[in-house]
């Protein structure tokens, strides 16, 4: 090999090498990350709801990411991280009531045919196919779900439908605006 | 062409990114053409393709949907369900006799307002180049 | 209970960036009341100018605006803008906080932020928003999007000329006006304080130019003659000005009170001018046949000319006052009797004072006053052919240039010299031009009189003796030196007295030696309650600026005396408070312009005014020269096109006294200022900018709207190079540490701007790149490879400009040694962060202490500490951070105040209690529709009534109503009335966008019992008028369609149930490491139980493995005591050697099965709670290369960690000698990214550069002897750490780096031999004393 000062190889004897290997996430994360239905990063580090504003919050609400586990850091950072999921921790139980979004997903449930189309496109695992006296159908968590809609426009029996914003309402919008 | 074509067009906005980004423009004084009417949802996601179809059956000349660029979603990937979509949808209008054209998906972010007055008077301006869209002027599909 | 020993359950937050914003809303959030103190007038901080944020390339603006609406509206949470800290005292748990609110001039409840006052003001600042590349206004808003969305006035000390003017005319403001072209606002402006502009303008004496600032420079501003340009104008062009008529500061309703005034000069008519703009009914008595005392009778004509006094005497009359000539008033108590309930007596000071010498009688001998009041009137004088004037005052040079003009031939004499005349030097220079001879140092002492006519003057001569009272040398006598000149006459102008005979009968009223009356100096209220005096005769003989000066306050005592009010209080302006500005070191000379005069031989002919003043040219290039010292020339166009009344400029600062139980510091940085190393050119070149402005460059909301665009010709760069660590890793700038961000920011930009123009060529000039953050190292990776950004490991030594094109040559030296040169056509110097300013600042006042690096000063283990209990700090005031840390700090300092006041949560919210509401689902809808004006914002542009014509007709809709402001409180609590008297169900207003005010109608209709779902709004303003300004019937058109709209969705709209669900509140922790502990015991403190599940046996995870940190903390100590701590808290329930099986549930409510395995006895536990934190940890990997496990002499620094603390026992046990194997090591090799930054790990294990330098340093000190080789790819000490970098290569530590696809290699020579592995690469930065040959 060659050194590109001195053009040539260098070679040292020590009598001790130390090495620096890599932080690597516990074995376990995937596990939790299943159980909770919260995301990993490529390299199975958790990944938060957003990077720079939510950084110790998940997309789930109510679970919450400190440590190690999010990427590695020093002592002083933890400290920080952790402190800080406690305080947004605190923000929810401090409450004895949760007060969810009102423009959420909501389904008709004799239209729905349980397809779980919804299941699939929802960033927030709010919708979710349920067996219901017998027939397969879906059903919002009022909690998780956050009102973008994106499970109503993709719902191909139309049983889905977003408060504030039903379809209805926006089509006539569409036709005041066009007549 | 005809001069006195005042195109009816209809822009999908996202409230977090484009109508925001409209707001902008007005706050910045931006002058645009009169022709356009924003319907504002959460997210560019919700724009459901019958959305579009119905405009067009409507009588709208355009339809503009636009939303948060990659990555910015508020809703952490709802524009990128909307992108899917939008192919699709451009295939299916073409089929219906409508040109591909007239539907335009358009990522504005809070900060650009400059590129949304562009983006509307570009859309404008090549809508009034088309000329009205007469496949549906009355009534349904 | 003493009241000091309370717990106050609110938080004050100190900064308003994005640190304060998150740590106000948690805090909220969790029930205290929290006050957010900004020191500008908009929340928003650093993170509001950025474009982009890195590794995500989020539009900041986006994801923070949420944010600060949510922020600006929270009901708990008050925001403090423009106010800092003056004190603070008191304990943890229960602070006193002094607070003072700086004027904002700009009412916050009232401000629609429409934007008018910005066009209209004609004063530019730099925009600190965008870093100085554009001006913005006095009145402004720093940006587009900021909360709250008002405006504010940038007013500095009220400016010299103003403080200089006796009647403190806003002179900057009508100078500013002047070069707007607005001449009749300029006028109108002058005459809020002085009714007689065109006199001023003419004879002022002007002090307000003695004291310009720009006289500092080259020359004053020529003040006097540009207000005599406006009177001018406004006079030749009054026709078209009439019936324009304004006043803002008085008001104008008529009231029954009468006023009676004596003397019609300017103090008389300036007090009747404003008592009749209020209102009073005002008489003026004039004992002469022509109003205007002095001015018309003591001022010849050729200096003002009788027309123009007479216009202005005019609009005094216009105004409402009545002045009766030739009415002597010989008693006041008649005035009284007459119902008068005021008296000013403003008779001025008419009578010349002769001369005490010999001959004084005779004729010929005139006083200088009488001599102009005749000639003035009209009066035959005979002075005969030679004239002597003896005085150096304004009035002797208006004598003898009278006397000139009537074609005498007059020498003036006095005492002193030329150089100590009273007298302007204009009017001097204008006597001397048209031929008045002069003698100076001379006094007469006799007059010589022929058959008692006046035949010579017998002089003395004199000479300049010690300074006398007035600061100037006394004239003394010389004895023997008389001699006399042959005069036909003398007018003396000495000085002059007032007549007061008419209150001789009077006597409350005291008269001083002087001959003048007695007032108070402030309310010019003599003794006699209800009857003032002012003007010269009360104080003498003094100019007609200080006589308008006294006339105007006069008024206003009246007014005060009459509405029974304190004559005194809050009279004067508080403006000092404010700051100075800050004046350029260096500006441009620029003389100031000359105004053009009557030709000598023509002005001696007659009595034509001389001075002829400005053309516009002249006058508008003359008041660009103002420096605009006061920044706000409060020239009051804000005042006259805010519709919602809204400006007012006699706004006053407010001392709060806040009290609270913590306080979070969160005041940001600063940015540093690269102008000391002048080595770059920065702000000598126009195209080497900071790596902030070139953020502002990008950002399309800046200066070039997104268009990357170099400031010297506006043309788009082809190669733009990035300069590192400018003001970081630096002893010259005195920023040793590391600034954490400046790599990352800089490959953004780079990224970014490859994203708007696709050839721009990149190159990044830097030492390492730290790119060591969550997916830093891709994003790195992704600018090299797919965006081709070109990075240069060097040191940049010099940048210079090429000449002509203003490209930059960047100088720099490689790692090979070499050294080299390159032209870009932009630079960006990354600038590091620097401790903002206000850390000091807070330091001093609260007594809290700094680190080295004078950031605040905090601890390993209480990070977010100050050195004074119960006061937090976050964000970059402890140390360079980029924004997720910061967030994160402002949430754990959030954590750090909840549990200090965790018993007195929810003490000091309020939360509003709304009616219940109304079932509307099954009425039939009836619709409100509320279409605003916005001022003139929409009803400028769109036709209001056309809009609220065609709402009517529109199905459903059973009222519409159209409001000046919408969201004004007036027009909100119309609207509930409205909802009440139609019985609405649903409610669009048509005005602005919801995104700004949705929220707040929504407000209104909860408070009507209506669901806040029935409402829908229009954007007809921000959407339609403002951008369709010149097509007002499309944008009527649009509106109506908008509204159609709106009423057609409001007809389908619904009421939605409030969705609230159960919480448990409870806490589940997964990992009992060190983040999860500390996460555990915080919850614990702040009230709620938590169960901590931890897979281990015991607690404590990675620290269970470190001994000391960087800084030398005992981390075993620390670890011990927490979990001392976890283990003992009675909420916290620990599960150690435990599993989780199963978690169900969703936010609230969570059912979560774990089983434990302790000394082999599996038991299984259900739990309940309503979150969860995940903080499973990561660990050390085991390395697979360099013979690691195969060779005993191979370990990792974890292992190297824990032999160097037994080494240090050992030595501590045994004393000096060296017994451990680590004193016996002779050369020791580290090698970094083992398994990091590789494919397997593609990205930075962050801490392991730290760990290795850590573990160097103390090898050392223990072993001095040992040679240390760290085998490197950057050296990633960020921060503060970067202090044991340097420290470690000081102390002779080797760092080598090595490429990615050239690795080092470790091989055995034999099984007891030595190790040995080949090496590339050398950094540039070592600096090694004792390397040894290899």
């Amino acid at each position: 090999m060659k050194d590109p000062i001195l053009n040539r190889h260098l070679v040292i004897n020590p009598d001790l090498v130390v090495l620096s290997p890599a932080m690597v996430p516990r074995t376990d994360a995937p596990q939790i990350s299943q159980m909770l239905k919260v995301p990993l990063n490529e390299n199975k580090f958790f990944l938060e709801a957003h990077v720079k504003l939510r950084p110790v919050d998940f997309a789930t609400e109510g679970v919450f990411l400190a440590g190690l586990a999010h990427s590695p850091k020093t002592i002083d950072e933890s400290i920080s991280q952790a402190k800080a999921a406690a305080a947004r921790a605190c923000t929810i139980i401090s409450k004895d009531k949760y007060e969810a979004e009102a423009i959420i997903a909501s389904v008709n449930e004799d239209i729905c045919s349980g397809c779980g189309v919804c299941e699939s496109v929802c960033a927030y695992g709010a919708p979710e196919i349920v067996l219901k006296e017998g027939k397969r159908i879906s059903q919002v968590n009022e909690a998780l779900c956050k009102g973008c809609g994106s499970c109503v426009s993709s719902c191909p029996s139309g049983a889905m439908q977003q408060l504030g914003f039903k379809s209805q309402q926006l089509f006539a919008m569409t036709d005041a605006a066009l007549k | 062409m005809n001069k006195d074509f005042k195109p009816k067009i209809i822009v999908f906005c996202c409230n977090w990114c484009s109508y925001a980004g409209a707001d902008l423009a007005g706050v910045s004084r931006l002058q645009m053409k009169p022709y356009f009417r924003v319907i504002r949802t959460m997210c560019s996601g919700r724009v459901d393709p019958e959305f579009v179809l119905n405009a067009f059956t409507k009588g709208a000349d355009g339809v503009m949907i636009a939303g948060c660029h990659p990555g910015d979603c508020h809703y952490i990937n709802g524009n990128y369900k909307t992108r899917r979509r939008y192919l699709l949808l451009k295939q299916m209008i073409a089929q219906l006799g409508i040109n591909p054209q007239r539907l335009r998906l358009e990522w504005i972010s809070a900060s650009e307002a400059t590129k949304f007055q562009q983006t509307i008077n570009n859309f404008i301006d090549e809508i009034t180049k088309l000329g009205p869209q007469s496949q549906y002027p009355y009534g349904e599909v | 209970m003493e009241k000091n020993n309370h717990k106050i359950g609110s938080v004050l937050i100190i900064g308003g960036g994005i640190a304060g914003i998150q740590a106000s809303l948690d805090l909220a959030n969790s029930g205290y009341k929290v006050y957010l103190l900004e020191n500008s007038p908009a929340i928003g901080g650093t993170m509001a100018q950025l474009d982009k944020t890195f590794p995500t390339n989020d539009c900041a603006m986006c994801i923070m605006a949420p944010k600060l609406v949510e922020c600006g509206r929270h009901p708990n949470i008050e925001l403090l803008t423009c106010s800092e800290i003056e004190e603070v005292s008191g304990k943890p748990g229960n602070f006193n906080v002094r607070v003072f609110k700086h004027p904002r001039f700009i009412d916050l409840d009232k401000c629609t932020g429409c934007g008018e006052c910005e066009k209209v003001c004609p004063i530019e600042a730099v925009s600190e928003f965008n870093e100085g590349l554009v001006e913005r206004k006095a009145v402004y808003r720093p940006f587009a999007q900021a909360y709250p969305n008002a405006f504010a006035i940038d007013k500095k000390q009220r400016p010299p000329c103003q403080q200089a003017c006796p009647a403190g005319v806003h002179v900057q403001g009508y100078i500013a006006l002047i070069k707007e072209k607005k001449y009749k606002e300029a006028y109108d402006l002058i005459r809020e304080n002085n009714p007689f502009p065109s006199v001023c303008g003419r004879i002022c004496t002007h002090p307000c130019e003695q004291n310009c600032r720009r006289g500092e420079y080259d020359s004053p501003v020529a003040i006097k003659d540009l207000k005599r340009f406006i009177a001018d104008y406004v006079i030749q062009h009054k026709d078209e000005f009439e019936g324009r008529e304004q006043a803002c500061l008085f008001p104008t309703e008529p009231k029954k009170e009468k006023v009676a005034i004596i003397g019609s000069g300017p103090s008389g008519l300036t007090a009747g001018y404003f008592l009749a703009k209020m209102g009073y009914r005002v008489t003026v008595f004039e004992e002469l046949p022509v109003p205007g005392g002095m001015l018309a009778v003591g001022i010849p004509e050729y200096r003002l000319p009788k027309d123009i006094l007479d216009y202005e005497i005019k609009a005094i009359e216009k105004a409402g006052v009545e002045i009766r000539t030739n009415t002597c008033v010989d008693s006041i108590g008649r005035l009284k009797q007459e119902g008068y309930d005021a008296i000013y007596i403003a008779t001025g000071a008419h009578i010349g004072v002769k001369p005490d010498i010999p001959g004084c009688d005779g004729i010929g001998v005139v006083d200088a006053v009488d001599f102009l009041r005749s000639v003035n009137l009209g009066k035959k004088v005979e002075l005969g052919k030679k004239v002597a004037v003896v005085g150096g005052g304004n009035t002797a040079i208006d004598a003898a240039r009278t006397a000139k003009r009537m074609g005498c031939e007059v020498t003036l004499l006095y005492r002193r010299t030329k150089v100590e005349m009273p007298a302007e030097d204009r009017e001097v220079e204008n006597a001397l031009e048209e031929g008045v001879d002069t003698i100076f140092l001379v006094n007469p002492s006799e007059i010589v009189c022929e058959n008692g006519r006046v035949k010579c003057i017998k002089c003395t001569k004199m000479k300049l003796g010690e300074l006398d009272a007035s600061g100037r040398r006394r004239p003394v006598p010389i004895e023997g030196s008389d001699f006399l000149i042959e005069r036909d006459a003398l007018i003396y102008a000495i000085t002059q007295k007032p007549n007061i005979s008419f209150i001789s009968g009077n006597k409350n009223i005291e008269v001083t030696r002087w001959g003048t009356i007695k007032a108070n100096k402030k309310t010019f209220e003599t003794d006699e309650s209800g009857i003032f005096a002012g003007g010269d005769v009360e104080s003498g003989p003094a100019t007609v600026i200080e006589a308008i000066a006294t006339g105007r306050k006069t008024a206003i005592s009246i007014d005060r005396y009459i509405r029974g009010e304190d004559l005194k209080e809050g009279r004067e302006l508080e403006i000092d408070e404010l700051p100075p500005k800050q004046f350029p070191e260096f500006v441009e000379r620029k003389e100031r312009q000359i105004i053009l005069t009557l030709a000598v031989e023509e002005r001696i002919k007659n009595f034509e005014e001389v001075d002829l003043g400005f053309t516009e040219e002249m006058a508008v290039e003359e008041a660009k020269r103002c420096l605009e010292c006061g920044l706000c020339s409060e020239c009051m166009e804000c005042v006259r096109v805010c519709e919602a009344d809204a400006v007012s400029h006699s706004m006053v600062g407010e001392h709060l006294n806040i009290d609270v139980g913590s306080i979070i510091l969160a005041p940001g940085l600063d940015k540093f200022d690269p102008s000391m190393k002048y080595e770059f050119g920065y702000k000598k070149y126009p195209n080497v900018v900071t790596s902030i402005q070139f953020e502002r460059i990008l950002a399309p909301s800046g200066p070039y709207q997104g268009h990357i665009l170099r400031p010297s010709d506006s043309k788009e760069p082809k190669r733009i190079a990035w300069i590192q660590c400018v003001g970081s890793r630096d002893e010259e700038s005195n920023s040793t540490y590391c600034s954490s961000v400046c790599c990352m920011y800089a490959i953004k930009e780079a990224i970014i701007t490859q994203e708007h123009v696709k050839d721009i060529e990149s190159s990044i000039f830097f030492m390492d790149i730290r790119a060591y953050g969550k997916d830093f190292d891709k994003y790195y990776e992704r600018a090299e490879q797919e965006y081709g950004v070109r990075f240069i490991r060097s040191r940049v030594g010099k940048i210079e400009e090429v000449e002509d094109s203003n490209n930059l040559l960047v100088y720099y030296t490689t790692e090979d040694g070499k050294q080299l040169a390159d032209e870009f056509d932009l630079v960006v110097l990354s600038v590091g962060l620097k401790p903002s300013q206000k850390i000091a600042d807070l330091s001093d006042k609260l007594g809290i202490r700094l680190n080295a690096h004078e950031f605040f000063r905090t601890s390993v283990f209480s990070p977010l500490q100050t050195t004074l209990p119960g006061i937090f700090v976050c964000g970059p005031a402890s140390g360079p951070k980029d924004i997720p840390e910061t967030v994160m700090e402002a949430s754990g300092a959030v954590a750090s105040a909840a549990e200090l006041l965790s018993d007195v949560r929810g003490t000091e919210v309020i939360e509003k209690v709304y009616p219940p509401e109304r079932d509307v689902n099954d009425e039939p809808p009836r619709i409100g529709v509320f279409v605003c004006h916005c001022g003139i914002n929409i009803a400028g542009v769109v036709d209001v009534p056309q809009v609220v014509a065609y709402a009517k007709t529109l199905l459903d809709v059973v009222n519409v109503e159209d409001n000046l402001f919408t969201c004004a409180q007036d027009t909100i609590e119309r609207m509930k009335q409205v909802i009440e008297e139609h019985n609405l169900n649903r409610v669009v207003v048509a005005s602005c966008s919801p995104r700004t005010h949705e929220p707040l109608f929504q407000e209104t209709l909860r408070e009507s019992g209506l669901n806040s779902y029935l409402f829908e709004m229009a954007n007809i303003r921000d959407q339609c008028s403002w951008v369709h300004m010149n097509e007002p019937e499309e944008a009527t058109r649009k509106s109506k369609e908008l509204v159609r709209m709106a009423v057609t969705k409001a007809r389908l709209l619904e009421s939605l149930p409030k969705i609230e669900l159960p919480v448990i509140q409870k806490a589940l922790v997964i990992g009992g490491g060190l983040a999860g502990m500390v996460s555990a015991f915080s919850i614990a403190r702040q009230g709620f139980e938590v169960t901590l599940v931890e897979r281990e046996q015991e607690l404590g995870g990675n620290l269970r493995n470190l001994y000391y940190t960087t800084q030398g903390d005992d981390v075993q100590e620390y670890l011990n005591s927490l979990i001392e701590k976890v283990e003992n808290h009675p909420r916290i329930k620990v599960y150690k050697g435990a599993n989780i099986e199963n978690i169900e549930g969703y936010i609230g409510n969570y059912k979560t099965s774990i089983t434990t395995n302790h000394e082999s006895r599996i038991t299984n536990n259900e739990l309940e709670h309503g979150i969860v934190i995940v903080s499973t940890g990561a660990e050390e990997s085991k390395p697979k290369e360099y013979l690691y496990g195969e060779d005993a002499r191979v370990i990792t620094q974890l292992e190297l960690g824990k032999r160097l603390v037994e080494a240090e026992k050992i030595l501590e046990i045994k004393g000096k000698k060296p017994v451990s194997q680590i004193q016996k090591l002779k050369s020791v090799v580290m090698i970094q990214c083992v398994g990091s930054r590789d494919d397997e790990h593609p990205y930075c294990s962050r801490v392991c550069c730290q760990e290795a330098v850590k573990n160097a340093l103390k090898l050392e000190e223990l072993n001095p002897e040992v040679s240390i080789y760290i085998l490197h790819r950057d050296v990633r000490t960020y921060g503060f750490f970067e202090k044991y970098y340097q420290k470690a290569r000081d102390d002779g530590i080797i760092f080598i780096r090595y490429e990615k696809d050239e690795k080092p290699i470790v091989s055995r020579l034999s099984d007891f031999g030595e190790l040995s592995r080949a090496v590339i690469g050398d950094r540039l930065s070592s600096k090694t004393k004792n390397q040894k040959p290899i």
